[in-house]
């Protein structure tokens, strides 16, 4: 079957590449955390702030994924998942860690068996602090790290950054 | 399962690790964090504990001001797992519909308190700032929109055919097996056992306010989902007892610089009762701490349930309330 | 005639997958609005699927990468059957070829979900199955022929005298255009409604594929409700059109009514109703019309 595979990729959709698309797919990882960052990132989904609207998908397949959230604490059970994940993942994909405790260990940074951070383990792109981190903060973050306007999406007349 | 696992610190509690190295005030904020959205719940029992050990008296407006914001964290609460059952019904639009309600509910925590879920208002002895009356009456008015759209949830969980087909004699705890078990919260209140930790008035000002526990008989998932949602409408309800009958007065009362002595305080969160003992011998440093959460009391209840299927078995984790918060984190 | 014909099919070939992503984008919007947010763009399937193809061929593609391939082609055959004209009941079964080679290649894909999955694929489609042909039934009964060309381009109007019958269409079958009751949620996953548990187990290129195939497939599902309408004249292509339209628009709003029942009883009740609805429905087109 490696064969007939190969032949069927020999057709490719001349300048498919060079098209721009707004759709990011989104992977999220959760350590072992207290679910508040979890909370508040499934809060982004709801209605409340609905970042479907503005091109972002939840995923299932880290291969799919443009960008890895990674909220919560890190321990030795979590790292192994983390180190899974990621090396699913495509090389363009951008990391995000969100709340402090994916950044820098937070309030239990210090402790048996908690790793600092998640940049201990993969490589982070983009920092988010806030314990629990907030809906607008995660929302900034994957538009500044996916290259949208980060203006896009608020009342008229406002601005945020 | 190798030794190994079990030499590296892998399964260690986090939140117990840091007494050796936090003092008592610090801990309170560690408390919070071990379950976020109980967060504020369990800076509550942490607090009591406290002030039960140095044996200090919070004042009155300190204990309001607390159920005030116990209540609003517990409908949040309660309007997650109401928004996951939901969810997994495939009953994508009532979950939606809760979670905006429960938007609403941070919304007014955070213009309240300055955050969403883990506030840090909660300090051994008394809470750390007054609530200001004005943005207070705002969220009156806010709160009676929630009211009545959990009013409409209510009615949706009790007349939609298809949700109570899917809910009704699914994981039937009886009256008797819930008595002489391990259950508390939503798992006894739907099969009519009225227990409550709000009633023994150990925390909080529920004595003054006529504090009734909310029960359904029928032990079935659909009960325990009525419990929630009633117990949505009747947090509104102590909401605004509360902020009515609210006294002056000071905030925080002074607590000593060691704690002496030893305390068990239980308080009662969504999914049941969550227990904090501590004990001290004169430094600021505890000497233990045990904490035992709602989840892990009810989890035992799961052998003895029958007709326990692939398909209710999600169903009925989520309405007794066992999948959150299970280890003492 | 050839010609026309051979337009026909290419035009369906070209154009299927783009009709069905915006069919499926007016479904996913509807729906959106329904539980009070506001959805991407109509045009939003589109975008995901030319971003998944631009993220190239991953590492994990097997066996299931030729399955799903398989399961295209049928689909877009049954497409082309439907577009030339020919037998209504042959279209009905490539769709359900287009499914079983999708349903295997869900069981062979490595996760314990991708094989939920398949199970919950092969029972949609045997509880659609006996709708599927008592609507192929009622149009021979109604109009004379089992013929696409034929059903299209003259006779009666088919709607009215198999109102039950679109009915039930419209419920069952359809199933396939919004989400399904047969779904196992688990509630970690509280964002289990953008989760696909088939493709997600999928290499991104076989993903994309598999994605396309259900393009395919919806188009001509919604071309089958387009035949309930369609007499040869203008005007009832018109009217055809745009009622193809609404069901989008109804399938969207149908998923938010209320909870999926239990995967049993749904197969039960979808089987029930078909039998019923079909024989009432037949037995007064036979006897009094």
């Amino acid at each position: 079957m490696r064969s007939v595979a190969k032949i069927k990729d020999r057709f490719k959709i001349p300048g498919l590449k060079s098209l721009k698309v707004n759709s990011n797919w989104v992977f999220h990882f959760d350590g072992s955390g207290c679910d508040g960052c979890n909370a508040e990132y499934i809060a982004c989904l709801s209605p409340g702030w609905d970042i479907e609207r503005l091109g972002f998908r939840n995923t299932g397949n880290p291969s799919y994924a443009d960008v890895l959230l990674v909220t919560g604490l890190l321990d030795e059970e979590a790292k192994r998942g983390l180190i899974e994940v990621y090396e699913q993942t495509r090389p363009d994909c951008k990391v995000v860690a969100a709340g402090v405790c994916a950044c820098t260990g937070g309030l239990f940074d210090g402790s048996k068996g908690i790793l600092s951070g998640a940049d201990s383990v993969i490589p982070v792109d983009l920092y988010v602090a806030g314990c629990a981190v907030r809906p607008e903060s995660i929302i900034d973050a994957l538009m500044e790290i996916t290259g949208n306007d980060t203006n896009k999406g608020t009342p008229e007349g406002e601005e945020t950054a | 399962m190798n030794k190994s696992m079990f030499e590296t610190t892998e399964y260690t509690s986090r939140f117990l690790q840091l007494s050796e190295v936090k003092d008592y005030r610090q801990l309170v904020y560690a408390a919070e964090r071990m379950y976020g959205t109980g967060g504020f719940g369990n800076s509550v029992a942490m607090c009591t504990a406290l002030e039960g050990a140095a044996e200090v008296v919070i004042p009155e407006k300190a204990q309001y001001i607390r159920t005030i914001l116990m209540e609003l964290s517990m409908m949040q609460e309660n309007l997650l797992r109401l928004a996951a059952i939901a969810e997994t019904l495939n009953f994508d639009s009532l979950s939606m519909m809760c979670w905006t309600e429960r938007e609403k509910i941070l919304e007014i925590l955070d213009d309240l308190t300055g955050n969403r879920m883990i506030l840090s208002m909660c300090v051994p002895g008394g809470v750390r700032k007054s609530l200001d009356p004005e943005i207070l009456e705002e969220s009156l008015d806010e709160l009676n929109v929630v009211m009545q759209k959990a009013e409409t949830i209510k009615g949706i969980i009790a007349e939609d055919s298809m949700v109570k087909r899917r809910l009704r004699g699914v994981g039937v705890l009886a009256k008797e097996a819930a008595q002489g078990s391990s259950v508390t919260g939503p798992g006894a209140k739907g099969s009519g056992v009225d227990i409550d930790r709000r009633m023994l008035g150990e925390y909080g000002a529920y004595r003054n306010l006529d504090f009734v526990p909310v029960t359904e008989t029928g032990g079935d998932c659909l009960a325990r989902c009525m419990v929630k949602i009633r117990e949505v409408i009747q947090s509104g309800e102590l909401i605004r007892k509360a902020v009515e009958n609210m006294p002056e007065g000071s905030i925080r009362s002074e607590m000593p610089a060691g704690i002496n002595g030893e305390w068990i305080a239980k308080i009662e969160q969504p999914d049941g009762v969550d227990t904090f003992y501590i004990s001290g011998s004169g430094s600021a440093f505890l000497d233990e701490i045990g904490v035992r959460t709602a989840g892990e009391s009810n989890q035992k209840i799961m052998d003895r349930l029958e007709n326990v299927t692939l398909e209710n078995e999600a169903l009925i984790r989520l309405t007794l309330g066992i999948d959150s918060c299970l280890k003492e984190r | 005639m050839i010609i026309k014909t051979i337009l026909s099919v290419l035009a369906f070939i070209v154009f299927a997958p783009f009709a069905g992503a915006i069919l499926t984008g007016i479904t996913r919007k509807i729906s959106a609005r329904a539980q009070g947010r506001d959805g991407g763009d109509i045009t939003q399937p589109i975008s995901d699927c030319i971003a998944l193809l631009q993220k190239g061929r991953g590492e994990n593609s097997g066996i299931q990468g030729y399955y799903v391939k398989v399961s295209l082609f049928f689909n877009v055959l049954a497409g082309v059957l439907f577009y030339a004209g020919m037998d209504l009941l042959m279209t009905i079964a490539c769709l359900g070829l287009g499914i079983i080679f999708m349903v295997i290649a869900a069981s062979v894909s490595g996760t314990y979900y991708s094989r939920l999955g398949a199970d919950r694929l092969a029972r949609e489609m045997v509880a659609a199955a006996p709708m599927m042909f008592m609507v192929a039934i009622g149009f021979y009964v109604r109009c004379g022929s089992f013929d696409v060309k034929d059903l299209a381009m003259s006779g009666p109007v088919a709607f009215l005298p198999l109102l039950g019958l679109f009915a039930g269409y419209m419920l069952i079958p359809c199933g396939k255009l919004r989400r399904s009751s047969f779904e196992y949620r688990m509630p970690h996953a509280m964002y289990q409604k953008d989760m696909n548990s088939i493709a997600d187990a999928f290499d991104r290129k076989d993903a994309a594929i598999c994605e396309i195939g259900s393009w395919y497939e919806k188009t001509v599902l919604y071309s089958i409700t387009y035949l309930f309408f369609a007499n040869g004249t203008l005007l009832m292509t018109a009217v055809g059109v745009v009622c193809t339209v609404l069901t989008a628009v109804l399938q969207g709003i149908i998923e938010n009514i209320e909870p999926a029942a239990d995967g049993r009883r749904a197969f039960k009740s979808a089987w029930l109703w078909a039998f019923v609805i079909g024989i009432v429905n037949l037995v007064i087109i036979y006897i009094i019309i």
